[in-house]
């Protein structure tokens, strides 16, 4: 891991929890909320995942 | 620093020359960015080296003017280099730069100043997806 993260954490974002949860807060209404239905937003995730080569 | 208002030709924008908030018309998630934006700004990577960052990005992705050429420190040299490799090809960043930016910045900084990058890039793209074209703006 090219950045460690603070002792008990899992990643680099673990140093910083507070910003690190308005994101996920952010992602996290982006999916569960909005005008958008699902199966575009998952199209539009695995799209873009793939043009960026991202494993999630 | 607040999110840049802007004139969309989205065609649910308001009529008029005003530009608008394009994030009000999310119908979810509009706050969410406002409140990640301001702690982005808010953290602990001074204003001037993100604002470097934000203005380098805004250049390569709309096409914005080209930042200023005022006299940078090899900290803000480092972290405009990681926002381009970012932007360009986030595998393309290196071993050797991830050491590099460590030279600069503590694991804190860093991952503040890769939220900071990745909202900076995709607001960038959503200017340059939904901003009216400038000769259609008054």
């Amino acid at each position: 891991m090219r950045i460690q993260p603070p002792p008990g954490g899992q990643s680099v974002f673990d140093h910083q929890p507070a910003l690190f949860e308005a994101f996920n807060r952010l992602y996290g209404t982006l999916w569960t909320l909005g005008a958008l239905e699902q199966p575009v937003k998952e199209t539009a995730r695995i799209r873009n995942a793939r043009v960026v080569d991202c494993g999630l | 620093m607040t999110v840049d208002a802007f004139a969309t030709w989205l065609p649910v924008a308001p009529a008029g020359d005003e530009p608008v908030d394009v994030f009000d018309l999310l119908t979810a998630g509009g706050d969410e960015l406002r409140t990640l934006w301001d702690m982005v700004w808010t953290a602990d990577v001074d204003h001037r080296t993100l604002e470097l960052c934000r203005t380098r990005i805004a250049t390569m992705v709309a096409g914005a003017p080209t930042p200023s050429s005022d006299a940078v420190t090899d900290a803000q040299r480092a972290a405009v280099a990681f926002a381009e490799q970012f932007v360009l090809d986030p595998h393309g960043c290196t071993d050797e730069q991830m050491l590099g930016l460590q030279d600069h910045y503590t694991p804190e900084q860093l991952a503040t100043l890769t939220i900071a990058i990745a909202v900076f890039d995709a607001l960038a793209r959503v200017h340059a997806v939904l901003a009216q074209p400038e000769e259609d703006v008054q």
